[in-house]
């Protein structure tokens, strides 16, 4: 039987909970001012693309407070950039971008700097072209070179030669906005000696951090410590664009040599600091008579925005998960990723994975139809099974997707509902229901396979309590919690001895992001080591006195002269796909679920509402299922806003027009399905990651999609009653206005359809 | 006036109340938002800049003051990111500090959304709280659908809020009955 003190598996409320409801949990803005701080502010380029002939500050810095104003001219070390430093600090002579750095004002208070901010004046000379869409990247072939990634099994030319029945077809996904609650901060001090730098950073890459700043700075990393408390939210957000943040106010700090704080306004954080790639997929695909998939052909766009940052590896993920959850034996897919003049797009909770399935899912449907099958079981016709082999090669073990699938149409009462909806269907004419069941299945590693190692420190004090820091950031996923539960195990104490302070460069060097749904995986087995380190060396403590409390193991082997600290580390054994030879495996495991939704369209204005969602996800023995649960029901409700809600609104000139809440719509709490099951299914322990748990953060957010085909069924139902029948495009985000439009009828007939080019388009 | 206080000490002094404490201001920048009131001066900083639009709620407050009229005191929860400093005058501000604390005691709002994990990465809990306190205030025994209408202005993007919300039924009078 599990210990009392043993609390992995139970339902722990997150450790900061209580502090956080009191307004007690200190984020990066509540740390207390420094003497002498400054605030910084930026001037953003209200350009797309355009040369800078002038800068001129002198009106700002004649205002009252203001310290200065910084430029590119005063930067010895210009180029930044997380993989490729393809991007400045400070623009030098060519904007790529409205909202990038044209320079910063340093003032003595935000209200001050930010008023002199607007008083810079720039004077541009535009260029062209503006590339603002994918499309308008295809025409003028605006593509990041030497980054050519495909993934390719099987025939795919004889397989579609062959097969029966070919499709071509494209579709689309939108923009996302991460709208993390607390916009990107840091808070840059200098410690007025031999070049030591602290920052504080709301980021999940502190190492990057100390990185970037150190080599801006032209000093050693040994000197630049970066600190995180915790975030109030990240969704990948924070993985590279909080140093784009944090070293220009390092720069300024240096400068100045005072602390200089920064937070970003929403509107600022919207227009600057990019989100979730935008995708375009085109595609042929050839099935059987059954609905069976037989090869698929397939180019894949992705809008990367200014700068390289992280598309590539985005776009290697969607090249990875493009199948979805279905077998594919003869599939090829290129990827291209396109450089566009918009903020540089990057990290999202899913990283190109939810955009590239929802292809897969949209095929399925098209399949379906075409064949006039019920899509339900042309789905799980295609299903994988085990030893199932992806189109990168990846063989699938203890694959659970069926199992999945199965218990959630059982769960459901789905094919009792199915037909109390085709019954209220035929009943209606202005509002239609519509249900819709769609699988996941999420590769866990970073596909950088040099990023999948995790390091840990754990210091035992003479009191016995246990001080741990590991790599990983605390961004409301739960994962100091679960930190502090798997060292409680490994230790044999209860989690009220262990405490967690902060994640620091100078506790654990090197850290990989706290990114790819990973960090409980690579931490909790950096911890697990470190602990059964410490574990070795008391060993002939607890002999000596097996009896004893841990408090007198702990003193007495203080007293023996015993180190009472130790580092851990773990790296994922077996990793390493070559997109040369497309061979070798690309993930540790998979992370399955399966989600069943029913909407209700009011196809006269477009509106609907969720009626119900069941969702069965296979995490292996939860660490805490409270927390997986929480992060289910999150990332869900997230993927809801992708699929369904948010849409970023752009001008053919590159402004953004959605900069904040009330014109870019995440889900509120009215929008939560009315009827919300979740549950985690038993009996599939994982062997590849830390007692047995499986990643839970980014795999459920692409469940979402089933709601958007729930809508599409409905608006389906509704153009057969307007005797429309035959295929039709439902794209995300499937917005009212798209639903609304989808419902064609007597209504809709009267609009006009403007002419192509007979105007310029807004989005 | 009590004190020895005069009016002329009053004419260009805003004077209120935070938490119970009395503020006041002899030189304010008409510009202040409370918010950046709270957060700057005082250093009140459970209460969060989340989009200075009125859109998220994260700046929640709740805001008291003697109706006339009515001859009693309101409760309304207020964006203090758009309310002004200055037309705060003569009222009294609650913050999420001011009902309870990990070091006294929890307000049950706040004990509630912690341990039904309706909070992940905390920094919309203390707007929700303060939503719901004042709910609280004015109607001890809501119904759910004053609860949606309650959160109307508050978002939250790591919960998917259904935590939330299971947490603060139990204050209704609906899970009383059952």
């Amino acid at each position: 039987t599990q210990q009392k003190t043993d609390t992995v598996g139970r339902p722990i409320p997150h450790l900061s909970a209580y502090k956080q409801a009191a307004g007690e949990a200190i984020y990066c803005d509540d740390i207390p001012y420094f003497e002498n701080e400054l605030y910084l502010a930026f001037v953003y380029s209200t350009k797309a693309h355009a040369n800078v002939l002038s800068i001129d500050p002198s009106e700002a810095l004649a205002m009252t407070g203001v310290a200065g104003f910084i430029s590119a001219k005063d930067l010895k070390y210009n180029q930044v950039g997380p993989v490729m430093h393809d991007e400045e600090i400070f623009i030098s002579k060519t904007v790529t971008s409205q909202g990038q750095f044209i320079g910063a004002i340093v003032a003595e208070d935000q209200t001050t700097a930010q008023r002199a901010a607007r008083k810079v004046k720039v004077e541009y000379k535009e260029l062209d072209p503006i590339i603002v869409t994918i499309e308008d990247a295809i025409k003028h072939k605006s593509f990041f070179s030497g980054v050519d990634r495909k993934v390719a099994n099987g025939d795919v030319d004889e397989a579609l030669r062959n097969a029966p029945h070919i499709i071509e077809g494209d579709c689309r996904i939108g923009y996302q906005e991460h709208f993390y609650l607390e916009t990107q901060c840091t808070v840059a001090v200098p410690k007025k000696e031999d070049d030591e730098f602290e920052i504080y950073c709301s980021t999940q890459n502190p190492s990057e951090v100390t990185t970037e700043v150190a080599r801006i700075l032209g000093v050693h990393q040994n000197r630049i410590v970066t600190k995180v408390k915790r975030l109030g939210g990240g969704f990948g957000g924070k993985e590279s664009r909080a140093a784009m943040i944090a070293v220009p106010a390092a720069v300024a700090a240096s400068i100045y040599n005072r602390p200089v704080r920064i937070m970003l306004d929403r509107d600022e954080d919207m227009m600057i600091s990019g989100g979730r790639h935008p995708f375009l997929f085109k595609y042929k695909v050839g099935f059987d008579d059954d609905g069976r998939l037989l090869g698929c052909d397939m180019d894949i766009y992705n809008n990367a925005g200014y700068s390289r940052d992280l598309s590539i590896a985005v776009m290697e993920r969607a090249l990875l998960h493009f199948e979805n959850s279905y077998k594919i034996p003869n599939a090829r897919a290129v990827g291209y990723v396109c450089k566009t003049n918009l903020p540089s797009n990057t990290a999202f909770r899913g990283f190109g994975g939810p955009q590239a399935m929802f292809v897969a899912e949209t095929i399925l449907r098209e399949v379906a139809e075409y064949l006039m099958k019920d899509v339900v079981e042309v789905g799980r016709l295609n299903l994988y099974a085990e030893n199932d082999v992806t189109p990168s090669r990846q063989t699938l073990t203890n694959c659970t997707l069926s199992r999945c699938w199965d218990e959630c149409i059982q769960s459901s009462d789905y094919a009792r509902r199915k037909r109390i909806i085709d019954e209220y269907n035929k009943e209606n004419r202005w509002k239609k229901r519509g249900i819709s069941v769609v699988p996941t299945k999420f590769g866990i590693a970073f596909t950088l396979p040099f990023l999948n190692q995790g390091g840990a420190l754990v210091l035992i004090y003479r009191d016995g309590s246990v001080l741990i820091s590991h790599g990983g950031t605390e961004m409301g996923q739960g994962l100091h919690t679960k930190m502090i539960q798997v060292a409680s195990k490994a230790l044999g104490i209860p989690i009220s001895m262990i405490h967690i302070v902060e994640t620091a460069t100078d506790k654990v060097p090197n850290t990989s992001p706290t990114a790819a749904s990973a960090s409980s995986d690579l931490n909790g087995m950096a911890i697990l080591d470190a602990c059964n380190t410490i574990n070795e060396r008391l060993k002939v403590i607890k002999s000596n006195n097996p009896n004893g409390t841990w408090e007198e193991w702990i003193n007495a082997a203080y007293f023996e002269r015993i180190s009472l600290s130790a580092t851990g580390f773990y790296k994922t054994p077996g990793l390493g796909y070559s997109w040369e030879t497309n061979s070798g495996n690309a993930f540790n495991y998979y992370t399955c679920g399966v989600s069943i939704t029913e909407v209700e369209v009011d196809c006269l204005t477009g509106d609907h509402q969720v009626l119900r969602t069941d969702i069965v996800m296979d995490l292996g023995d939860s660490l805490n299922p409270a927390i997986d649960v929480g992060q289910i029901e999150g990332g869900f409700m997230q993927g809801y806003g992708l699929f369904v809600m948010e849409e970023m609104m752009y001008s053919p000139t590159g402004t953004i027009f959605t900069r904040g809440p009330g014109a870019y719509k995440i889900p509120g709490f009215g929008d939560i399905p009315s009827e919300f099951n979740v549950s985690l299914l038993k009996g599939a322990s994982n062997p590849r990651a830390v007692y047995s748990s499986k990643a839970v953060g980014e795999p459920p957010l692409f469940l979402a999609c089933s709601a958007l085909f729930a809508i599409r069924e409905a608006v389906k139902s509704a153009r057969i009653d307007a005797g429309l029948e035959g295929p039709f495009k439902l794209d995300a985000p499937a917005t009212a206005a798209k639903i609304r439009m989808g419902c064609q009828d007597q209504i809709t007939a009267k609009l006009d359809v403007p002419k192509p080019g007979s105007f310029v388009p807004w989005n | 006036f009590h004190n020895g206080e005069t009016m002329d000490e009053y004419e260009s002094s805003l004077v209120f109340f935070v938490n119970g404490k009395k503020v006041v201001e002899d030189n304010i920048d008409p510009s202040w938002t409370l918010l950046q009131y709270l957060r700057t001066k005082l250093r009140l900083c459970g209460t969060k800049l989340g989009c200075a639009e009125g859109g998220c709620g994260a700046c929640t407050v709740m805001v008291s003051k003697y109706h006339r009229a009515e001859d009693k005191v309101r409760h309304i929860p207020v964006n203090a990111c758009l309310a002004p400093v200055c037309s705060m005058h003569g009222l009294a501000v609650t913050t999420v500090e001011g009902i309870g604390s990990v070091k006294t005691k929890l307000h049950p709002v706040q004990e509630r959304i912690a341990k039904s994990h309706g909070s992940q990465c905390g920094f919309c809990t203390p707007g929700i709280v303060m939503s719901m306190y004042t709910l609280l205030r004015n109607m001890p025994k809501p119904s759910m659908e004053d609860l949606e209408v309650t959160f109307q202005g508050n978002l939250c993007r790591c919960t998917g809020y259904r935590p939330i919300i299971e947490a603060y039924k139990t204050f209704t009078e609906d899970w009383e009955k059952m």
